[in-house]
């Protein structure tokens, strides 16, 4: 590792469907009018699947009005929506105050424990928004908070390895498997349709909690503290969406260096038991389990009876890039959590792509295995980040600078504009309609 | 629409006779399609509109974000009357595949946006620190509301090449991405398929654009612009499904023919192959095999 590259990270290219700004026409029209209120809304994303499409967040018709069992193939991201009445509103909206209140948000659930638990937490992003109602003409501009380390991350190997060359072939399938059973839980039709108490008709599969199954429960069962959308429109709130959809990262833990074989799948929030399972055989503080076989000679576990085992941990997400050598944005702010939280030096991470042809599989050809090197935060930071357990009040003081506002079709940073008056208005849609 | 007020939908299997398709028989293939090939996936849609004989959450299957690297017209020796000709079977599957573009060109679109200059990659680490005190002055005025923001040397110079729409240059690639919706046809009992479409900015498709990516035959005679069935305020273009049952009774028999099985879950999938000849140059996963192959 003579040579540390900083670690890029592809950004997120919003879309908008058209049934979205048609669904907020008729939102703001009958019933936000002339409130101003922000407006908890729900983005989608998933791994990639095609080379050739970059990372995307999508809103449509169910980001606003969620129902009750829709896009489960996909990762929920929460957003903040300011819609305004004016213009000049949208113009003189005070961005950078805006980006810092996000950042914070961000920040608190890092520091507080919440963002493992709840791992959409990290994935929040905002949408300012002025719609011309009149001619279906929207200015719009996306922002994804990602807070900025006090230096940038790093990886000793300049292109991240591709899984497929990484890891041995039983090791991908080990893998796969346990990635499968994470995204595509045999228990997601039950949680499904238990959220979706309020719609009839829900599927009686009796699909018994298998496998993977009790690690979806930790997330289902924590949210519905936040957002509450008091909304009569929306019949899932935004919280429940978040809560069903499988959360788009979590730990891979594997008593093999090479994960090679009984790959499991685990929650954020199991960081601290498996490093402690670790440690039981290191005995060093930060990091000690985390660079596996590479970084630290294997000091052989000399754990207490071997019931212990040393346990191998790789964080994994549902990397939205299609880029082969970056990450899509939202790894940014699970490195600093890691940073933060777990203050671990080195993180391997595996990006999970999928191949676009025969079933949606992870596809070890464009999956990465990243490592990524993590910049130490300063103690006062991470020690009052540390006790936050006691402190509920906001842990630091200051959180870091977060970027992320979206460029418009030229590269700038400025709002983008849709004119949808040509598929919106009557007029329109009835000349198409021959 | 009126007529499905008053028709009740089928309730007895006319799979083996007219190859179309019951409400159930539809979930069921829907199910068989989202089994094999999770890019697919069920959705409820708007409540107002949903149609009783499905579950609520299984009202219609979507995929996303499928990307579509260029325009129909393009493919050389296309033959827009392939549909028609080719039978089931190996050799005609080889004959869809075939009209389709090389995925592999993908590459030299990665290739050609490195040539796109990016403003973020040149800022380096240094660029932080007057960033404080800049923002203040991006306050916009009317005119220009750049926002400039701190330098932030993590960010990938991707993208920006797709978001050019109107760049002549070759080496940029043009990726339109597609939508694409099946519903379910009461009137013709067949599924239906819609398309739903956004240019190279990101900006939602005409119903005229998305006829660029329709085989020159289809785009002319059977591609219609609807609401959607199930979207509100939403008009697409779609495959109007008249034709449907015939094709498909076409390809089973060919199958059947074969000596394969065909079981009625696996309709969707065959039905996805027959697409694939109506829009060749959307590359959605048309690859699952069907009948015991």
């Amino acid at each position: 590792m003579a040579s540390s590259e900083v670690v890029r990270f592809a950004q997120l290219q919003s879309v908008l469907d058209v049934s979205f700004l048609a669904e907020l026409t008729d939102l703001k029209l009958n019933v936000l009018k002339l409130s101003e209120e922000p407006v908890e809304v729900v983005g989608y994303f998933s791994p990639n699947r095609y080379e050739s499409v970059p990372a995307r967040l999508t809103l449509d018709v169910s980001s606003l009005r969620p129902a009750a069992c829709s896009r489960l193939d996909c990762h929920a991201a929460p957003g903040r929506l300011l819609l305004y009445n004016t213009i000049e509103g949208f113009r003189g909206a005070d961005k950078p105050a805006l980006m810092r209140q996000v950042a914070a948000e961000i920040w608190a659930d890092i520091c507080s424990g919440a963002a493992e638990a709840e791992p959409w937490r990290l994935c929040r992003f905002l949408l300012l928004l002025h719609g011309d109602l009149k001619h279906y003409k929207f200015n719009y501009w996306f922002a994804f908070p990602a807070l900025k380390p006090p230096s940038p991350f790093t990886t000793p190997e300049a292109p991240p390895a591709r899984l497929g060359d990484a890891l041995p072939p039983a090791a991908v399938e080990a893998v796969t498997e346990a990635c499968r059973l994470w995204r595509y839980p045999p228990a997601t039709e039950a949680a499904a349709a238990a959220a979706a108490a309020a719609t009839a008709a829900a599927e009686a599969g009796p699909a018994a909690p298998a496998g993977q199954g009790e690690d979806q429960e930790d997330v289902a069962a924590a949210p519905s503290s936040s957002t509450a959308a008091p909304n009569p429109v929306i019949a899932a709130t935004p919280a429940e969406v978040l809560a069903r959809t499988p959360a788009p990262f979590w730990l891979l833990a594997s008593p093999h260096a090479d994960f090679s074989a009984d790959v499991t799948a685990h929650p954020l929030s199991d960081w601290a038991a498996l490093a402690a399972e670790a440690e039981a055989g290191a005995g060093a503080g930060a990091g000690a389990e985390e660079p596996p076989a590479e970084e630290q000679p294997p000091a052989q576990p000399q754990g207490p009876g071997g019931s212990q085992r040393r346990r191998h941990v790789l964080v994994a997400m549902s990397d939205a890039s299609n880029l082969p050598d970056c990450p899509a944005w939202q790894l940014r702010n699970v490195l600093l959590l890691a940073a933060v939280r777990w203050r671990v030096p080195e993180l391997r991470v595996l990006c999970l792509r999928e191949n676009s042809r025969g079933g949606g599989r992870l596809d070890a050809r464009r999956s990465l295995l990243l490592r990524a090197a993590l910049p130490a935060f300063p103690s006062s930071t991470t020690t009052t980040a540390a006790s936050s357990s006691s402190s509920t009040p906001p842990p630091h003081p200051c959180p870091p600078d977060a970027v992320g506002w979206e460029p418009d079709a030229a590269g700038a940073l400025r709002p983008r504009f849709l004119d949808l008056g040509p598929h919106l208005r009557p007029e329109a849609q009835a000349e198409q309609a021959v | 629409q009126t007529v499905e007020t008053v028709t009740p939908p089928l309730t007895k299997s006319q799979f083996e006779e007219k190859r179309v398709l019951t409400p159930d028989e539809f979930v069921a293939a829907g199910d068989y399609l989202v089994h094999a090939c999770p890019t697919w996936s069920w959705e409820g849609g708007d409540p107002k509109k949903r149609r009783t004989y499905f579950p609520a959450n299984k009202q219609f299957l979507v995929t996303r974000n499928v990307p579509c690297l260029k325009r129909a017209t393009e493919l050389e020796g296309y033959n827009p009357n392939s549909e028609f000709a080719v039978g089931g079977g190996e050799e005609g599957e080889e004959g869809w595949v075939a009209t389709h573009s090389d995925p592999a060109a993908a590459g030299s679109g990665a290739a050609g946006k490195e040539d796109v200059p990016s403003i973020e990659a040149a800022g380096g680490a240094g660029g932080s620190g007057g960033a404080g005190g800049n923002k203040d002055d991006d306050i916009p005025d009317i005119t220009d509301l750049e926002l400039n923001e701190a330098d932030d040397e993590a960010a990938a110079p991707s993208g920006r090449p797709y978001l050019r729409a109107e760049e002549p240059a070759d080496n940029i690639m043009r990726t339109r991405t597609y939508d694409l919706y099946i519903t379910y046809d009461q009137y013709y009992q067949v599924p239906r398929f819609w398309l739903v479409g956004h240019d190279e900015s990101r900006k939602p498709l005409l119903p005229q654009q998305v006829m660029e990516d329709v085989s020159e035959e289809h785009a002319r005679k059977t591609i219609t612009v609807d609401p959607h069935p199930h979207l509100a305020g939403l008009s697409a273009a779609s495959i109007h499904p008249c034709r449907h049952a015939d094709v498909m009774k076409k390809l089973v028999d060919n199958l059947v023919e074969a000596g394969r099985e065909f079981k009625v879950e696996q309709y969707l999938v065959l039905f996805l192959k027959f697409i694939a000849s109506v829009v060749p140059t959307i590359q959605y996963d048309y690859t699952m095999s069907v009948g015991n192959e």
